[in-house]
């Protein structure tokens, strides 16, 4: 029986094509957690993500409607679904999602992603 | 392996990277204590890391409350409910319903790896080890791979590298350049995220880090991006403050990261002599400084001599 | 000036220990000689410090504890420390949650006995190493 992150995580892990899942911290690009398929270049992508994220951020700036929500890079093999979770303490994390292209679309893993967000950190 | 020690070695951690990997082989619980500048202890459980003490990187407690997450008033109540119980007070700040319990263990993963960028980038000179089952307020259940920390700490150093101009040292005062007060003024948010309002010549990046709640390494960037920006200064490996308007020597401050032939510095907290000073905190010198005696008689306490700052003109 | 000098000891302490934010010396009797505080307002602190001291003293000389040695308060934002200098003076050392209390345990005891001579004897250098 693992902790309520770690938990949180597999049941977003348990949809349909997903690969692998992280939690990002955006302030340093830190994996803090991870699981599924390890993934030799999610270390490099989690620091471009979170630079991503804070530099979107930027240019949005503070919105009516609300601040970034989510980000979607389209790879040859896959989908990557990052979802900002929370703002304090910090700059917030990110949910981040490795789906199979060939095995869930990106409306999909998108929808599911943002089912499971709210429980990663409660 | 119930005692055991480990002297000085190379690299960025010294020591400290041999010691956690033995740790880990032993599945050793205990205290791992640090000695160097940051010294600290790390709490092991089974070989894996719970909790890290350094005074150069914020605890998870400093974290919540100085960002405002958990109020000190609600934090005390949970602490005083958990001691009294005898329970974690990790459980009760979740109980409580003033974390979570994913975000919980976010902060102090987060705060874990911060602490190790802390000893990475200051000096270890040995590290001793005492079994036992140590009591920390908040540990990490279960505890962190050590090597994951140990390799984020690397990572943490390579990324600070890549960024123009000096090493920033951690025990380096942060002073705003001149454009500064144009940006504040301009800009309701900084574009630092409130970091340019904190800075005001006394407080050294570690400084910041606690008065902000946020761990070094993201203050050390956040200084890097604003150095790069023009917007401060930090004085240089060498001690010489850029901006310095009245020529004083001031005094050297330790660079970090390995020398050009890859040896660790030795690191000193102590500086090579004092520094030479000008006013302290931006108010004109009193005219009058009382100094006191104490009476021959051992009778109370009263000024003796009242001097007039000509009169000490020769001291 | 021995105003320098007791200046470039205060800093010297905060520079040797991590987490000191601010530090003040006072007289017994509330008066501030030097501050190094940042915003703290001194004569405050100096009133309030030295009336600490005095009352700590007084504690551990009641419960037969022998000379005080160090007085300090851990609040959520940080702590405060006073310790006596000779009998004539009070050094008031303002740390935060990260101050490295241990260290200041050390170094406090060289800077205090410097800090007094600085006050009571002729001028001397402040220390060098």
């Amino acid at each position: 029986m693992g902790t309520s992150l770690q938990e949180a995580l597999h049941q977003v892990l348990a949809a349909e094509g997903v690969r692998t899942v992280a939690l990002i911290d955006i302030a340093s690009g830190m994996v803090v957690r991870f699981v599924g398929e390890p993934n030799p270049g999610l270390a490099t992508a989690a620091v471009s993500l979170a630079d991503e994220a804070r530099a979107a951020r930027g240019l949005l700036g503070p919105r009516p409607g609300g601040d970034l929500e989510e980000i979607a890079a389209v790879t040859d093999s896959g989908l990557h679904l990052s979802r900002v979770l929370l703002d304090k303490p910090g700059e917030g994390f990110l949910l981040f999602v490795d789906v199979d292209r060939a095995r869930a679309n990106i409306a999909l893993a998108s929808l599911r992603v943002g089912q499971f967000a709210p429980a990663v950190l409660a | 392996m119930s005692a055991r020690s480990w002297g000085p070695a190379d690299g960025p951690l010294g020591p400290l990277d041999q010691a956690l990997r033995d740790c880990a082989a032993a599945r050793f619980s205990g205290e791992l204590h640090v000695i160097g500048a940051p010294g600290g202890m790390i709490c092991l459980a089974d070989g894996a890391v719970s909790a890290i003490e350094t005074p150069w990187s914020p605890s998870p407690e400093v974290i919540l409350l100085r960002s405002g997450r958990v109020t000190s008033a609600d934090w005390e109540a949970a602490f005083t409910a958990a001691t009294v119980a005898r329970g974690r007070l990790s459980d009760e700040l979740v109980t409580r319903g003033l974390v979570g319990a994913g975000e919980l263990e976010a902060v102090l993963r987060t705060a874990l790896a911060d602490a190790m960028f802390a000893f990475a980038a200051g000096f270890v000179d040995t590290c001793r080890a005492e079994a036992g089952t140590p009591d920390f307020e908040m540990p990490l259940t279960p505890g962190a791979e050590a090597d994951g920390l140990v390799a984020e700490a690397l990572r943490r150093m390579e990324v600070l590298a890549d960024f123009p101009g000096p090493p920033l040292h951690a025990r380096a005062r942060v002073t705003a350049a001149p454009r500064a007060a144009a940006r504040r003024e301009t800009t309701p948010d900084d574009g630092h995220d409130g970091a340019l309002a904190l800075i005001d010549g006394r407080r050294t990046i570690r400084d910041l880090a606690f008065a902000r709640g946020r761990g070094l390494y993201v203050t050390t960037l956040e200084v890097a991006r604003m150095r790069g920006n023009g917007l401060i200064a930090v004085p240089a490996a060498d001690g010489q403050h850029p901006g310095d308007e009245d020529g004083d020597p001031q005094r050297k401050a330790a660079a970090v990261g390995p020398t050009a032939a890859g040896l660790p510095r030795r690191h000193k907290d102590r500086p090579a002599q004092p520094k030479r000073t000008g006013d302290a905190d931006g108010r004109s010198l009193p005219a009058v400084l009382r100094l006191l005696r104490p009476r021959a008689d051992g009778g109370p306490q009263a000024p003796r001599t009242v001097l007039t700052s000509n009169e000490l003109g020769g001291m | 000036m021995t105003e320098d000098a007791l200046l470039a000891e205060m800093r010297a302490l905060q520079d040797n220990v991590p987490g000191i934010t601010g530090t003040a010396v006072a007289s017994r009797d509330g008066l501030i000689v030097r501050a190094d505080t940042g915003g703290v307002d001194p004569d405050n602190l100096a009133a309030i410090a030295a009336t600490w001291l005095a009352l700590t003293q007084r504690m551990s000389r009641e419960v037969g504890q022998g000379t005080l040695r160090e007085a300090m308060t851990r609040s959520t934002g940080g702590y405060v420390a006073v310790y006596a200098i000779g009998a004539s003076a009070v050094l008031v050392v303002i740390g935060d949650e990260g101050l490295d209390v241990t260290r200041l345990h050390r170094e406090s005891t060289a800077t205090r006995e410097v800090i007094e001579a600085l006050l009571s004897g002729p001028p001397v250098s402040a220390r060098t190493a």
